[in-house]
Parts: C-alpha cells; structure tokens; sequence
C-alpha cells in the first residue's frame, strides 16, 4: 500500500535523525556547544528585543509618524517637560511606555495598532486630529492611570516634590496624607494641548478631588 | 430701644446729600477690621471653574471642595497672572494691578445690620463718575464711558465710570447649593456679557422670556444654574426653566442678594443698587435709585436739567466733564429732552437719579467717602427686611458671602472679587464676623 510505504519511510528518517543527534551528544564538547549556542542565540535575541523597546521609546522613533510630529510632538515642545531649569526631557515611551521589559514588549505590540491609525485617516488635516484628540486624550489618561502613574514617579519621587505654589503644596500634603498619589489623576492637562475630561476619565478619578 | 433710636438716627444722617462725612465713624471705632485680598479674577467662569482648564481644581470643585482650600492667601497671585492677560483674559487692561486689599468692618444692632469697606483706590480721584452722551456734529454718541467700552478703546469716547463696593449675600439654608463653596463663580457663566460666547443683542432680544417680547433685555448679565435646564462650555443662557418651575424655586429661597454702593448711581441719593441674582441679575421690586437717560428709539436723552435749576443751562459743558462739582442730572432738576434747546458739544448724563425710592428697592441704605486716596463705604440695611428679594440676617447664624470692588473706571467683569467667604452675626466662625453695637 503506497500510504503504508510512505509511512514506513517518515519512521525511518526520524529514526535516522535520533540517531545522528544521539551520535553527536555522544561527544559532552558537542552537548557544551550546543547549550552555549542556544544561550548565544537566546541572549541576542533579548538584547534585540530591548534595543526595540528602546528605539520604540523614542521620540525620533515616534514622530517618524505624521500624526505624531505635526501635533503631539509640537505640544510637547512648548511645555515644560521639554524646557525647563534642569535639563532634563524625556522621552515620548519613557511616559507612555511601561519600564519593565516584559509590559513594554507587550505595549510595543498593542503599539501596533498606532501605526493601522496613521494610515487611516488624513492627519495632515487638523480637524481630523481634534475630532479623535478627546478619545485619544482619554485612553493615554486610563493607561497612566491604570499604571498607578509609574512611568511618571521613574523620575518624580512623591517625598521629593516640593511645589513652588501655595495650592500645589497643599494638595501634595493631602495626597501623600490619603495615600493617593496616582500623578495623572491631577495632572492630566500637563503636556499636551488640553483635552476635557471625559465621563469615563472623571469616573476613574472620582474621590481624588475630596 | 434706644438702639432703634441710634439707628434711626444714623440712618436719617446718612440719607442725605452725596459724599457727607459718614457720621458712622464713632461707632466703627469699637468694630474689629478684617482685610480682605480681592483679586482680578477675568473670564474664570463657572464653567471655566469646572473644565478640565482648571485642571486638578474642576475635581476639586466637582467634588464639593471649597476654593479657600486650594487658593486662600493666593489672591494677589492669581490676580497678578489673570491681569496680565497670561491667562483667562483676551483684553487685558494696561497697568492693571491684580488685586487690592479691602478692609471690612461687619456690626448689627437689635434692628439694622451693618457693612463698612475701605480700600486704596489707583484711581487718584474718587470715581464719582459715569457714562455721558455729547451732542457732535447733531448726533449723540458716547461722550465718556468705561475702559472697555469699544468708543473709549477707540478713542472716540473719553474713560469715565463710577467705583462701586458689591455684596453678594446667600441664606444660611444652602438654597443656592454650591454659593458656599464657589462664591460668586456660580452666577458668572459664559455667555454672559465679557464672557467667551456671548451671544448678540439680536439673539438675545430673540429670545422669549428674555428678548424683547419678554424681559426686555439685549444683553446677558448674572444668573444661576438652578434656573436653567442645562448649562455647559457654552454657558446655557438660553435654557431658561418654565416660569412654574422658576416661581417654585424663588418661593425655596434660590436666589442671591446682590447689593452694590455705586459712587455715581446710588450714593449721591443715599442708596444701593439693591438687587438680586435669579435668572438674571434683576433689581429689586420697587423705584431704584437710577434709570437709564438714554432712548434707544429716538437715540438721544430722555431728560436734560431744568434750566431754572441750573444756572439756566440745559446739559453741562466739556469743561464740567469729571468735575466733581457738576451737578448730577436728577428727578429734582430735570425736564423732559427738548432737542431744540441743546446745541453742539453739550453734554449729558447717561442715567438719570431718583431721590424718591420706594418698595424693596429702597430699604438698602449706603454712603461713601473718598479721602486721601481711599474709598470707604458703608451700607446698612434692617436684618430681615421682610421682602422676598431679600436674604434675612439674624443674630447667631453664619451666611456664604462674595465682595466685589470696581475700581478705576471699570465695570462687568474688570472687578476685583474674593474667594467665596462666610459671614457670621455675634459668632466667630466667619471670615467677617460682625459685632454687636453697644
């Protein structure tokens, strides 16, 4: 029977293959090689995927997109996380992407979905950003939010802020007292052009302003 | 009993002529002072209040918190950034300072309840004038007005307002829910006269209650949100409630006292504008201290002086613009505007005064005097005047108040206004707590 035959053959090439590793882990040099090779190639491929993370947490890495450069990029320039007294800027995924490799593959990756937006709509229309900027506005608010603002407290370490302003130092006091100090639960008009708040931002906030 | 009889007193001394010593001197000596920093506050609407413009502040807000918490002792700061025009201000007046500081003085007796305001003044007069029409080239246009009135800012009209001391006043029963902790926020919406999406005077004479077939106004000032179906960024000065709806919440009490000492309008005879914040800024029932001189139809005057009253001339001339000693045009001195008898470059008052008050609008009594660069005011009203476009006082309770100043020829929003504050009679737990006259 020509199906028992190629059966017959299938068996005798996995016999072959089982023999021939079974030949080469013989050898314990061989059986080093190969778990140096493995770890070799392992390694390369986590240090690839970090330098993604890396390259896709930059700025130059995001304003590569239109609807990037012409509107967030632009707002992002006038405020103060750009300029100020001690120099220091970060980067667009040192906010919106989670630190830790793992959540920032998995951001990467749900990042994606960016770059479907940007070739489906004409951006080089201002209206056409505003009408989606309340939406968008919204879901970077939840994320931050849902993060427990982590990306923000990287840099900004709660007992080390100390507010130039009268209100800023009262409602620091208050928040570190109750324990709420989600940053983006205050300070969501902070960087980017203002956006209202929306129903579902100001439902996730509710009890912050108390 | 003898109280009554100071009181009485006090008040036919006062009610006389403009700007008399305020014979109240002597017993303010025993009244503690409390100052007040009132700050320029531009278009920081209610709205503004709870968008997400005010950041963090719109959840405080939301959530019932009281803008003392945030801002007390950051009046001046925030009036030195809104005056400069950094924020909240499209037309920002030259050299404007962003805020002044009031001293307020609060005393009632078994009868009458007291209030008495000092401040320095920037202008370097006392701003006992208001708006004029001159006659040019056979038409009247506006001679002298306020800083921001388009003429005045064109040039082809001179600044001349009148200074005023305002006090907003709620009842202790919360009525107007969140006057407590917003102050006079909750009647200063957009769409509102200066505010960002004002509407025209056609739309508003549009309008059935409020247009011309109604209330016959052209213009939105005050009003609350209670009074309307919905208000948002726009403002919502058009979703008036039905009149059954709004009857049922003034017969609650859902109003704001609004009384306002102006230098030109209403001290010269003795009163306050007494007013009061519904679904409008309405004045209260009654012969108001002032009304306009001006008909719109004939545009021009609707009285000149009396001639056999004044020196006989019929109007005042340039040189007597902003004279303190020209005369002011009122009942007294008046006659119907005759326009055969005026000739080029006359001038004439935009308002005209009524030294015969009466009704709600007449039990509001105020004075003023302006000396050595400082503005002192003073009203005094019944504690319970028994009108229902009152708030009544009494002794032993706590009442949400605002104070407001115009200053330097300006009017609307170009005041100076102060975080919502409490006012207690014979307590302590007020921002002002007034004493007991002894």
């Amino acid at each position: 029977m020509p199906s028992n035959s190629s059966e017959e053959l299938k068996v005798a090439r996995a016999r072959r293959l089982w023999d021939a590793l079974h030949d080469f882990f013989k050898s314990p040099l061989n059986g080093v090689l190969a778990l140096f090779g493995t770890v070799v190639v392992l390694g390369l491929s986590f240090v690839a995927a970090e330098e993604l993370n890396i390259r896709g947490n930059s700025t130059a890495f995001c304003i590569s997109c239109h609807s990037m450069s012409a509107y967030v990029y632009e707002e992002f320039k006038q405020s103060k996380h750009y300029t100020n007294a001690s120099g220091a800027r970060p980067e667009c995924g040192q906010c919106h992407v989670a630190k830790r490799f793992w959540p920032a593959v998995y951001d990467h990756i749900m990042g994606t979905h960016d770059l479907i937006e940007e070739y489906s709509y004409d951006w080089s229309k201002p209206e056409n950003f505003e009408a989606k900027r309340s939406a968008m506005a919204e879901k970077a608010r939840l994320k931050m939010y849902n993060e427990d603002s982590h990306t923000c407290r990287e840099c900004h370490k709660m007992e080390a802020i100390a507010p130039a302003r009268k209100r800023g130092q009262r409602a620091h006091e208050d928040a570190i007292k109750k324990g709420r100090t989600n940053c983006i639960a205050c300070h969501y008009n902070l960087v980017h052009k203002e956006a209202p708040l929306t129903e579902k931002f100001s439902q996730a906030i509710k009890g912050f302003g108390g | 009993m003898q109280k009554k009889i100071i009181a009485a007193s006090l008040a036919v001394a006062i009610a006389g002529p403009a700007l008399a010593a305020d014979p109240a001197t002597l017993k303010w000596v025993s009244v503690p002072r409390t100052q007040i920093t009132l700050f320029y506050p531009g278009q920081s609407t209610q709205e503004w209040m709870t968008s997400a413009a005010h950041r963090a502040g719109a959840t405080g807000v939301n959530e019932g918190k009281n803008c003392q918490e945030c801002h007390a002792d950051e009046e001046a700061d925030i009036g030195k950034t809104i005056v400069s025009g950094e924020k909240l201000e499209p037309t920002p007046i030259p050299g404007k300072p962003g805020s002044i500081k009031v001293t307020v003085q609060a005393a009632y007796d078994e009868e009458y309840f007291y209030l008495r305001a000092s401040w320095p003044t920037n202008l370097k007069e006392a701003g006992v004038f208001h708006d004029y029409k001159g006659l040019k080239d056979g038409k009247w246009t506006t001679y002298g007005s306020n800083r921001t009135n388009k003429d005045v800012k064109s040039g082809a009209a001179k600044v001349s307002y009148e200074d005023r001391f305002n006090f907003m006043l709620g009842d202790n029963k919360g009525s107007v829910a969140n006057f407590a902790n917003q102050g006079c926020w909750v009647t200063c919406h957009n769409s509102m006269r200066d505010t960002p999406n004002e509407p025209t005077k056609d739309q508003v004479q549009a309008h059935p209650v409020l247009g011309k077939d109604g209330m016959k106004k052209s213009d939105i000032r005050k009003y609350l949100a209670e009074t309307r179906t919905e208000t948002n960024d726009v403002g919502g000065w058009d979703k008036l409630k039905d009149k059954s709806a709004l009857d049922d919440l003034m017969a609650k009490g859902t109003f704001l006292d609004l009384w306002q000492a102006r230098a030109y309008r209403s001290l010269p005879v003795g009163k306050a504008d007494d007013s009061y914040v519904f679904q409008y800024r309405n004045f209260d029932s009654g012969k108001k201290p002032f009304d306009s001189n001006w008909d719109g139809e004939k545009k021009q005057p609707k009285f000149m002086f009396d001639p056999a009253k004044n020196k006989g001339a019929v109007a005042l001339t340039q040189a007597q613009f902003r004279d303190p000693m020209a005369p002011k045009l009122d009942n007294t001195n008046s006659v119907p505007f005759d326009p055969a008898k005026v000739k080029d470059g006359d001038i004439l008052p935009g308002f005209i005064l009524n030294t015969k008050t009466d009704g709600s609008a007449d039990d509001l009594n105020a004075s003023g005097t302006w000396a050595n660069g400082v503005w002192t005011m003073t009203f005094w009203r019944k504690l319970n005047t028994g009108q229902k476009d009152d708030v009544a006082l009494a002794v032993g309770q706590a009442y949400p108040i605002g104070l407001a100043v115009h200053d330097d020829n300006v009017t609307t929003r170009f005041h100076y206004v102060s975080l919502p504050l409490k006012l207690s009679l014979g307590t302590k737990e007020g921002h002002i707590n007034a004493v007991e006259l002894k």
